[in-house]
């Protein structure tokens, strides 16, 4: 079997006392999307931010990514490894134009060809967001944020990026052409992980999933298989 | 789409800067040689202390209008600023007194202002982890731990007494005096204040000026694009402190005396009013602040506790219905023209 791109093997997280994430084990593989879903307070968001080190130390167990150990690294190095991260809620700069934004998340690179490259991509997958350059992006809809803030993170030009409820707030409509936009990321290379409450619309373009309950993985396999699994679909997809 | 006026194209920028510049060191030369507008020498007090105060609140803009994290502390900095530049050169204190060696003020000032630095730094190793109202409590006992320092360590400072007679500036054999001549040493405030906008500028326009502004938009977002938080907060205050230590230094060899009252608390205070007076968060705000609250504080003088008044009313002012300062007047302005013109502009 090949090397999985990211794996986290019996990973522990606790806020204080209470402990959020318990042996959490899990592979993403390249080329893949892999979902995992969950209701409110299952730990997804925890999940990323700890893969990511944005919650500071984790409490036990390992992360491997592209076969480097890095639990213990600080959150910024890790973003200079490929792997990169658009946060919960649109964490946009409000106060910088959009153009400011995404060349934010090219902080790192050097290379002004590559910039100037991946500038292109991010604005001929999000062409709205060539139309609104020079305007701040606290002033953009929700839609139009959510889109500067995966465009900012695929100017770091991540391997695996991974994503926390994209849908979140968002009218169904726009949450479709999130969605088609992950898997046309997905198709140009990019290994995805996505976190979502939006079970439904995660499943479709996922080929694999996670289940996450109160900090543990109750369930996983193919996405399709867990569509049509009876619990999943009375818990997260509202089917009875 | 708005047009841009010609001050904001960069030629625009470069004369406007050179014709404020000329007139900065033209008019007060004539009025030295009483060819316009007869003054007092107390007017280059006036503008020596309006320079000063420039220095401090640009740095305290680095820090809260471009990092986004508050300080009620920079009259600490302020304090190490002078009272070093003063224990350095002062022939019956400090290195003096000890060694009976003393530095050249100038050289002492800017070797205070690097010494502040590092002091800034410091203090922003646990400043850097904290947020908001912690960080104004931290920075609050800093200012009262240095102005207890100042206050009660008699032998280093002489306690609340203060030192007089603080050598003036010379360089070269060309003394900067204030006794003799008051020019000379505007003159030499308006070089510092000079280098250290131009400066300011540069670190703003660089790759740590964007981190720094990527800092106070979110800084988990800023984590996340690959910026190390915890040490760009420690060179913000750094950085900062030493523009506040360096102008300590200028003080307190134009003034000639220094005592621990001028560092109290209700000082930082003041600095942080004249920022956000100004608007911060950019280059001129810091300006204008420092100029408009030093003539409220010196020309209402003959008010007296009227004084407060006054200035607490134009605040409100200020607060209410220019919160971007009054850097933000000339936005507000075209704002309400275009809106008067039945919105041409969108944004």
């Amino acid at each position: 079997m090949e090397q999985a791109m990211l794996s986290i093997r019996d990973l522990d997280f606790h806020y204080g006392e209470i402990h959020a994430l318990d042996k959490i084990s899990l592979d993403v593989f390249k080329g893949e999307i892999v979902t995992i879903i969950g209701s409110n307070g299952a730990g997804k968001t925890t999940l990323l931010r700890t893969t990511s080190g944005l919650l500071g130390k984790n409490t036990g167990g390992t992360i491997t990514f592209q076969g480097q150990q890095i639990e213990n690294l600080s959150p910024h190095k890790i973003a200079g490894l490929k792997l990169n991260q658009v946060l919960e809620g649109r964490l946009v700069f409000p106060l910088l134009t959009v153009r400011e934004n995404l060349m934010m998340g090219a902080y790192l690179t050097k290379d002004k060809k590559l910039i100037q490259d991946r500038l292109e991509y991010c604005f001929s997958l999000f062409p709205r967001l060539l139309e609104r350059e020079k305007q701040n992006a606290g002033t953009l809809s929700g839609g139009e944020q959510q889109m500067v803030a995966v465009a900012r993170a695929l100017m770091t030009g991540p391997e695996l990026l991974m994503l926390d409820e994209p849908s979140m707030g968002l009218a169904p409509l726009v949450i479709k052409d999130i969605f088609t936009t992950i898997e046309k990321i997905n198709k140009d290379g990019v290994t995805i992980l996505l976190v979502e409450q939006n079970a439904n619309a995660a499943l479709k373009i996922a080929n694999r999933a996670y289940v996450l309950e109160i900090g543990k993985i109750v369930k996983e396999g193919p996405a399709s298989e867990l569509a049509n699994d009876d619990s999943i679909r009375k818990t997260y997809l509202g089917i009875s | 789409m708005k047009k841009n006026g010609f001050f904001e194209t960069k030629k625009g920028k470069t004369i406007a800067a050179a014709v404020i510049l000329a007139l900065l060191v033209i008019i007060p030369l004539l009025m030295d040689n009483n060819i316009i507008l007869k003054q007092n020498k107390y007017f280059y007090v006036l503008l020596c202390l309006i320079g000063i105060y420039t220095i401090i609140t640009s740095g305290l803009d680095i820090l809260f209008g471009y990092t986004g994290q508050i300080s009620f502390g920079h009259a600490g900095f302020f304090c190490i600023g002078a009272y070093g530049s003063v224990l350095l050169t002062h022939p019956g204190w400090g290195l003096g007194k000890l060694t009976g060696y003393v530095l050249p003020p100038i050289l002492s000032i800017l070797l205070v202002a690097c010494i502040t630095a590092c002091i800034g730094a410091l203090l922003a190793v646990p400043a850097s982890k904290l947020v908001f109202h912690f960080l104004s409590m931290l920075t609050i006992a800093f200012n009262q731990i240095i102005y207890l320092i100042a206050n009660n360590f008699s032998w280093l400072t002489n306690g609340s007494i203060g030192i007089t007679s603080v050598p003036a500036v010379t360089i070269l054999g060309f003394s900067f005096s204030t006794v003799s001549s008051k020019l000379r040493y505007y003159y030499l405030v308006l070089f510092f204040v000079i280098v250290l906008l131009v400066v300011k500028t540069h670190i703003i326009n660089s790759r740590v000026g964007r981190g720094l502004i990527a800092i106070r938009e979110n800084p988990t977002a800023a984590n996340g694009c690959g910026i190390n938080v915890a040490k760009y907060k420690i060179m913000s205050f750094a950085i900062s402190a030493f523009y506040v230590g360096l102008a300590g230094g200028l003080y307190v060899h134009m003034i000639g005396f220094v005592s621990p009252d001028t560092f109290i608390q209700n000082t930082s205070v003041i600095f942080i009013t004249m920022l956000l007076f100004g608007g911060s968060g950019n280059l001129v705000g810091p300006i204008l602040g420092a100029a408009v609250i030093t003539f409220i504080q010196e020309g209402l003088q003959s008010l007296a506790d009227y004084r407060m008044l006054i200035y607490g009313v134009l605040l409100l002012i200020i607060i209410l219905f220019q919160p971007q300062g009054l850097s933000g007047l000339g936005k507000t302005f075209s704002g309400l023209a275009a809106r008067g013109k039945g919105g041409e502009s969108n944004g």
